[in-house]
This record gives structure tokens, sequence and C-alpha cells, in this order.
């Protein structure tokens, strides 16, 4: 028996991948370690429960969306745009880092995060979170509500979830436009 | 470049002990750049997967793996027969308790793989090795047992029961320990004059670890030098590597342990694992590295568990409501296999933490270890410490709420005052530091107790159940072991702090660079961390039991002194001094009353670059330097929760969560608090949520996180941390570790919010997890 293969080419943090023969089946948690080398959306439990392993899907309309990695097949994102972990940061023509993402400073200032296992999700919700935000406004009042139900979808065992909170809301906070007023 | 949050111009006194210095490793993390064990990939390596029992007690009556071989890609597949006779030692126990009539503790042999009897679900039978991690595991799922099933025994009181299933047959009654401490008569005597008894029966419910990273390996040998190699998430490289050693049957020489980042571990990872052996084994033998990443699924019945004891205690008060004596009375389950510490919890750290900071003159613990058809118990953050102290704290509310003592009043009368320190406790501890009274006020000033009543009527006006609880704990640490410091001055201009704690998530490198830069000035950029390989390491006692500061730090402190010791003799030669005249100060070396001196980089720059030195002096300033043991440490401090309960849903909110602690010397505040927030949190997860739910066949019912339910961003409160450190005399950081005391808080002054706001309704009690479920029958128990 051979493993039945298709070709898959994708957008993946702007840079055009493939045509690349990937096996039907294959889940993108799995494309992206073995294929690409991107490990980070991490493996927390497979089933689609814990959000460790979430990229961001960047729609034809400019709106994001996360999408779980562990229990989507690397064919779906076929023609498609993510955003991995690995494509937050700002980078030089040489690739090297020269600023992270308003979420990622955001996290580091707050201590947000401890082992940094369950981190890429939670950049990856946050950022979907401010896009969300961006594009509809939520009143003051109901802020924390809206954050906590955001993050509330990812497990973290180390920290407590008080940090990413708090660096959540104060970015939301300082950032012009994504609270009514 | 924006990489760091701390703005580029902190001077050199803002990585000092005590500033809250952003964590080098966050940059590199945040990027999902971390490098753990998953994320290595060997040249050539195949993959593997195991075949687990499916039943929880049974006899082996046949492994059928020719199904499985004959599948695409597999290259091997491994038994415990194969296992066998190949000189590998038993998975060790490290714990020798001996019985209270003196015999030694019963400890059965674990081989790594099941040859005789399965003994749990998860019991690992077999290992198919194949190309690829698909194809092992299809190939696992072909292997077919033949297993005889027999009946299983679950709880730890069930298994002590006569006519239990027997486990082992050198384990008859399936009792591993007998333990007793504590003067018997004594206590008895106290108990007898006792005014009051508070007597109640608790369960510290099994809690099933989950760190978001799972638990991965990979193996491999090098059969020129006869050495392995295995790449594994630990708490520490070096002791683990010499059980792995021990394990395989080889010297500690030939066998090496790396690792990298880990994704949490909380006592867990730190054990040899089965899986380990076998791995190494097919690595040997296939010549190719093997490697291994556990499912969600598998690590849910495969990892060692946290807790699972019960306990009847008791507190005897006089009329006054001074404590006379407490007495524990109960079993620990120690799952189906015994783990290296699986007998530590439910004995010795029962008794040393309950004690806490009250002048309670008698101790006495009782507590049979017994053997189950379950996962292994081992370390769960804080490993018998939180347990102990909560039996206490829920104690010390029931004699309160029976004498009609306020809660507070009751703890405050039995303060350890700072003027009887040090305090010798009848468990032999001997406090040195510590203002209780102080501490205890400033909580319960900051929980606002005295206001209490005017939040009660709200809500009661909303229609619902109020309550709060203190939990005051005092943690004995796990004394800081012997310890790594090496300091080496690096060709590049750096320096690298070598040293056998591991930080798994809590972030060690930052600590340590800061105790480094305030005691050599060493520029707090050019600090190195380097913990995860075996091969560096000359000593190591890894993290655990909250000592790494204590331990670590204080290897540096000495180290570093060692270091000042030969830069003196090197700067005396270079300045043309006497070394006696030489001093240290600001990370210079300068002739006293002079103002000639020379800086310690310089210094360390001017000896790689320089023209060779008399051979009489020493060469470079590196330092391999091991500390030697320091007593425990004494972390203590008060917890106070406010709950409000739906009673129509049984749903707690915590209304709020406020905590003083006494940490010692606070290396970095940010990473302290982040901690406590950690440890609180996974005690609510504890106290609230999880729960870990065996049938009568020993199939575990909650084994996803569907079904088990994990502490989320919408459950945790937040938090009011305060400070109020003592330095401790124990050791040179004056440091009082904060890893695990979170959990010795959260889990009584939950609990005790919770029996509180119950207690209208007639609750004297209630175990841990209150899920909505166990709130709502017990107001509706007397309906
Ligand atoms: S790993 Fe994908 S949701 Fe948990
Ligand atoms: S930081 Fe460790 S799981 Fe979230």
């Amino acid at each position: 028996m051979t493993i039945a293969t298709k070709t898959l080419s994708l957008t993946i943090n702007d840079k055009a991948v493939g045509p690349i023969d990937v096996p039907e089946t294959m889940l993108m948690q799995d494309f992206l370690y073995e294929y690409l080398n991107l490990t980070g959306s991490r493996m927390g439990c497979g089933q689609g429960i814990c959000h460790a392993c979430t990229v961001v899907l960047e729609k034809a309309d400019g709106s994001l969306e996360e999408m779980r990695t562990c229990i989507t097949g690397a064919h779906w994102f076929a023609g498609r745009k993510i955003r991995t972990v690995e494509g937050h940061a700002r980078r030089d023509a040489n690739g090297a880092i020269t600023e992270l993402s308003p979420v990622q400073l955001a996290f580091i200032e707050h201590f947000s995060f401890q082992c940094g296992y369950c981190t890429p999700g939670f950049v990856t919700g946050a950022t979907v979170l401010l896009d969300q935000l961006k594009r509809n406004p939520v009143r003051r009042e109901a802020l924390e509500q809206v954050i906590s139900a955001a993050l509330d979808r990812h497990i973290c065992r180390c920290t407590g979830y008080v940090r990413y909170f708090e660096a959540v809301r104060d970015l939301v906070l300082r950032t012009p436009g994504l609270v009514r007023t | 470049m924006n990489m760091r949050a701390a703005p580029a111009e902190l001077s050199s006194a803002s990585f000092g002990i005590g500033q809250p210095v952003p964590r080098n490793e966050d940059p590199i993390l945040v990027r999902g750049e971390g490098r753990y064990t998953d994320d290595l990939s060997l040249d050539g390596q195949l993959y593997a997967a195991f075949v687990r029992s499916p039943h929880a007690h049974g006899v082996i009556e046949g492994i059928d793996t020719s199904a499985a071989k004959a599948m695409k890609g597999v290259i091997a597949i491994y038994t415990g027969a194969d296992i066998d006779g190949q000189g590998y030692g038993p998975l060790r126990c490290q714990i020798d308790l001996p019985n209270r009539d003196g015999t030694p503790i019963r400890k059965p042999i674990r081989m790594a793989l099941a040859t005789d009897k399965v003994r749990f679900v998860g019991d690992p039978v077999a290992m198919v090795v194949a190309r690829t991690a698909v194809e092992a595991r299809d190939a696992a799922e072909a292997v077919a047992l033949d297993i005889a099933v027999l009946p299983a025994v679950i709880s730890g009181e069930d298994a002590l029961a006569a006519g239990a299933p027997q486990l082992y047959d050198e384990v008859p009654g399936n009792l591993i320990l007998d333990y007793h401490s504590g003067d018997a008569e004594k206590v008895a005597a106290a108990f007898a004059g006792a005014a009051h008894v508070a007597r109640l029966r608790i369960v510290n419910n099994r809690i099933v670890v989950n760190p978001i990273e799972p638990r991965s390996a990979i193996a491999s040998y090098d059969r020129k030098a006869g050495r392995y190699t295995l790449h594994a998430p630990s708490q520490g490289v070096f002791g683990l590597r010499n059980n792995l050693a021990a394990a395989m049957g080889v010297p500690a020489g030939l066998m090496r342990l790396v690792t990298g980042h880990v994704g949490g571990s909380f006592g867990m990872k730190a054990s040899v694992f089965p899986e380990h052996v076998v791995l190494l084994h097919a690595a040997r033998l296939l010549k190719k590295p093997v490697k291994w990443t556990d499912q969600r699924s598998e690590s849910f019945v495969a990892d060692h568990h946290g807790r699972d004891m019960v306990f009847e205690a008791e507190l005897a008060l006089d009329a006054r409501g001074r404590f006379l004596a407490t007495r524990f009375t109960g079993i620990g389950n120690m799952g189906g296999y015994l783990s290296p510490v699986g007998p530590m919890m439910a004995t010795l750290n029962i008794g040393k933490n309950s004690v806490g900071m009250y002048r309670t003159p008698l101790v006495e613990v009782q507590a049979k270890c017994a053997v189950t058809n379950t996962p292994p118990i081992g370390a769960y953050r804080g490993a018998g410490r939180p347990e102990g102290n909560y039996f206490m704290e829920r104690l010390i509310d029931a004699a309160a709420r029976e004498t009609g003592i306020d809660s507070a009043e009751l703890r405050r009368r039995n303060l350890i005052k700072p003027g009887q320190l040090p305090w010798a406790t009848p468990i032999g501890t001997v406090y040195d530091s510590g203002d209780f009274p102080a501490l205890f006020a400033q909580a319960l000033e900051a929980a606002d107790w005295k206001g209490y009543a005017a939040r009660l009527r709200r809500s009661r006006k909303a229609g619902k159940l109020r309550g709060r609880g203190i939990g005051c704990y005092l943690e004995v640490t796990a004394p800081p072991s012997n310890e790594m410091g090496g300091l080496h001055f690096e060709p590049d201009g750096s320096v690298t702090i070598v040293t056998g704690t591991l930080d798994y998530g809590q972030g060690h490198w930052t600590p340590f660079a800061q105790i480094l830069s305030s005691q050599l000035g060493v520029p707090f950029d050019k600090i190195r961390l380097v913990q995860g390989d075996s091969d560096r390491l000359i000593a190591g006692g890894g993290t655990g039991g909250s000592k790494s500061v204590m331990a670590s730090g204080s290897a540096i402190i000495e180290a570093s002194e060692l270091v000042i010791e030969k830069g003196k003799l090197l700067a005396a030669h270079f300045l043309e001094a006497a070394a006696a005249d030489i001093e240290f100060t600001g990370g210079r070396f300068r002739i006293a009353g002079t103002d000639r001196a020379i800086g310690i980089m310089a210094l360390a720059e001017r000896l790689r670059t320089g023209a060779p030195l008399p051979s009489d002096l020493p060469q470079t300033l590196d330092v391999d330097h091991v500390f030697k043991a320091a007593p425990s440490a004494y972390p203590n401090g008060c917890h106070i929760a406010e709950v409000e309960i739906d009673p129509e849903t049984g749903q707690v909110e915590i209304a709020s969560y406020v905590m003083v602690n006494d940490f010692g010397t606070v290396v970095n505040p940010m990473i302290v608090e982040g901690q406590l927030h950690g440890g609180v949190v996974q005690g609510i997860g504890q106290a609230l949520y999880e729960m870990t739910a065996y049938d009568e066949a020993g199939q575990l019912m909650t084994g996803s996180f569907m079904d088990y339910a994990m502490p989320r961003a919408a459950d945790v409160p937040f938090f009011s941390f305060a400070s109020r450190g003592v330095p401790t005399s124990t050791n040179r950081v004056g440091a009082k570790g904060c890893g695990e005391a979170g959990c010795a808080g959260s889990l009584p002054s939950v609990m005790n919010a919770v029996v509180d706001a119950l207690a209208p309704h007639g609750v004297r009690h209630l175990d841990m997890p209150a899920t909505p479920l166990a709130i709502w029958k017990s107001i509706h128990a007397r309906d």
C-alpha cells in the first residue's frame, strides 16, 4: 500500500510554499513540523481542545481566523494564507528579526508566560482577537468578558492566565479604535 | 531592535537582586523558537510507539506481534521478553523509610516492560519501531495482547481491605509501607485530656499532571564509545543521568542526558520512565536514533499522577483553643508501581508540612502506602507539602466552627511568635525566620476581613451563598542538595554559569544572572546559562522541592567567592601589588587606598590574550565548584479566598483572592509572583475542577481535556499579591523557595471558603474537587 499524496501550495508567513507532494490525510501540524520545520505550532492535545497548535488564517477579505492545525488537514489550507507563530515578528531582508509583534511585546512586558509551550497559541489567539476588535469594537464594559472568553479556549498549565489577560487588556486599551466609547 | 521589553538604558543596578528583570528566555519562546524535545530530529531517526495494557489488572498470557511485524515500515518490536536478561536494572524507588515495626519498606520490582502481569491501564508491554510515527502507531494497534483479566482495585482504602485483589505476590495485602512518626502515647494522652477534638476524613484527590508539553524522548547510541545519549525533558540532567545509567546497567560515564526547553513538568518529568529504557535499548540494537512523543490521551494514562491520599485528621485543643496535638491517620495510593519518590508524600511530607506556623507541640502520622491498579503516583507541585498543609488548615476551620472561635482568631492564638524563633517543631525541623503574626495581620487587612459582613449581605441579597477561607502555610522545602556552581569566562567575553538545576518554565537564567551580576559585577547581558547537558556537570541536585534558587544561587555565590580569590592573586600580579592589598568591590579589583584597579571583565580578557603567566598563579578565573547541601527553608504565607456560590447551579466563583508570602530574599519579584499565580491556579484546579475518575474495572473515565477539567482563563480571579520576606539563614541567598507555595495556600483557602459558604446548609466538610454537582448535592443532602 502506498500512501496517496496530492500536491499542496499555500502561503505561509508571506512566502509561497509548494507545490509539494503531501499525503492526503496529513494533518497541518505534522506538515508544518516535518516538511517545513516550523515547530512553533505545538502539539498539546491533538484533539482540538487546548489550542496550543493554532495558526492565523488570513482570509481573502483581510480578516483573521484562528485555526487548529492538529485537527485540520494540510490540504484544507491549499491556496490559503496562514501565519504561524514564527511569522509574527517583523524581519529584515536577511530574515533577521527587527521587531516583535505588539502581542508578543505585550506578553513579554507582562511576564505573561512561563514554559512558553502554550504561548504560540496565545499569540495567535490574541492577534485574532485584536483583529476582530478592529472590525467590531467592543464596549468598554464588555471588554473583560470578551478577552476572557477568547483566552478561555487556550489551556495553559503554568501561568494562571492572569498576565496573559492583563497583557491583552493593556494592548487593547492602548490600541486606538478597539474599544467603543 | 526591540526584542526586549525593558528599556535599553536600564542601569546595571536594575539587574541586581530584587529587581523585576525581564526574562532572557522570553524573546525566544514568544517567537515559537523554543527547542522542546519533540522539535529535535536526529539524522536517520526511527519512530517508536508503545503498546499499552487496555486492562487495569491481568496476567499476560501472550503477546502476538506477527501481524504488526509484517506491517509497512515496521523495523522492530520489543516486548518484556526482549528487554529481560539484557542487564537492565529495575526502575528504582528511592525512598527507604522503614515500617513502624522496624522492618524495611517493600519495593516490588518494576522492569521497563511488563512480562508477567499488567497493573494499570496504560502499563507498557511492548514498543514498536517504524520508519514513521504513523506507521509505528498503526502497528502498535495491531499487536495482539492476550491478557487474562483479574479484578482491579482502584482506591488505597479498597486495596488494603481484606479480600482485595492482590497486585504482587511479594506485597501481601498490597501494603508497601506502614509508616509511623511521633510519640503515640503522648499524643493519645493529649487527645484524652483535650477540651475539644476536631476530626475530619479528608481526601486529597488524584491529579493528572498535564504539562502542556507531552513527554518525548530521542535515544541514540554511539557504538564506538559504547555510550548512550538520551534527549528528554527533565528537571535536572545530572541525577536523572545517573538513574538512567543505573537502569541501563552501565556506568554513569556511558550515559549522556540532554534537555532543551521543557514545557512544564511540576515534578513529573524528573523520573526515569520505562519508555526511556526501551528507547535506549532499541537505539543500541538498531544502530539508529529512536524517537517517541507521547499523545495526550497516552499521557493521561502513562504519566505519573499526583496526590491521591485520604486521611483521618484530628486536632486536639484546650479550652482556650490552643493546639495540643494533631494526628493524621491515612492511606497513600501508590498506583501500580512505586515511582522514584512514591512513598514520600503521604508519610514524611505530611508530617513535616502539617505543622505549619503553629505551636502544636505533638504531631503523629500513621500512614499506609498501598499499591492499586492505577498509574504510579509521583511528585506533583509540592509532593505531599500542600496535602499536609491542607489537612491541617481544614482541621483548624472545623475546630473554629465547632468551638465558635473565629477562624482567624483561632489561628492567631496558635501562631509562633518572632521572639520564639528559632522554633524546634515536634517533627525535627527548626524554623529560623519569619514573622507569622505580622504576615497574618497583613493578609487579614488586605482581605478586609473586618468588612466581610457587608459583602456577605450583598451576596445574600443577590441570592448567592458567600464564604471566606484562610489558608496559611509553612512549607518545608527540599533541602538544597549538592549543586554545581560553574563559572566560566568564555573566549567571546561572556560568562557561563554551569549548574544542575533545570528550568522547566520558571526562568532560571535571569535570576541566576542577577545573582552573579550582584556578586561579581559581570554585566547582565554577558551571562549565559548551561543547565541541560550532563556532560557539562560535575554535580547537580536538579530542580524540585522549590530549591533551585536556594541551591544554584548558593552555588553561584560560593563560586563567585572563589573567582574573587583567584582574581585577587591575578590582579596583584598585574597591578604589581601584594594580593593581601587587593580588595574587590563593584566588579573591580583595586589596590586598597589607591585608584589603581582592574575590572573583572578586563582581567578575564587579559588572561585570554596576554602572555603566559607564572605557573604558581591561577591561569584562568574559571571555577567549577560544588556547593554542599544545606538545610531546608521555610517559606510561609497566608492566602485568603472569598467565594460566591450559586445555590441553583452549584457553581463557585472566586470573588477575591489575597496572598501575603514570605519567601525571604526575593531575587526577581516578577518571576516569584508568576510562580504564585501558577501554583495558586493549579490548586484552584485541584480544589474545584480536576477529577480523575475511574470505573470499577480501572478505566480512566476522564482521559482527555474534554472530560478532565483543567482550570481555564475564565475560572481564575485576579490576585492581590504581597511579599513580606524575612531572609532565611539556612542558605546563602536568604531565599525560601516559592515554586510550590501557591498550591499550599490555595487548596485550603478555597476549600475553607467553599465549606464556609455551605455551612448554613449544614455542610461540615466537602472533598475536592468541589464541582457544581458535588456542591449542589451537598446543599440538597438534607432535602
Ligand atoms: S494541540 Fe491542537 S488543540 Fe490541542
Ligand atoms: S506557559 Fe507553560 S503551558 Fe502556558
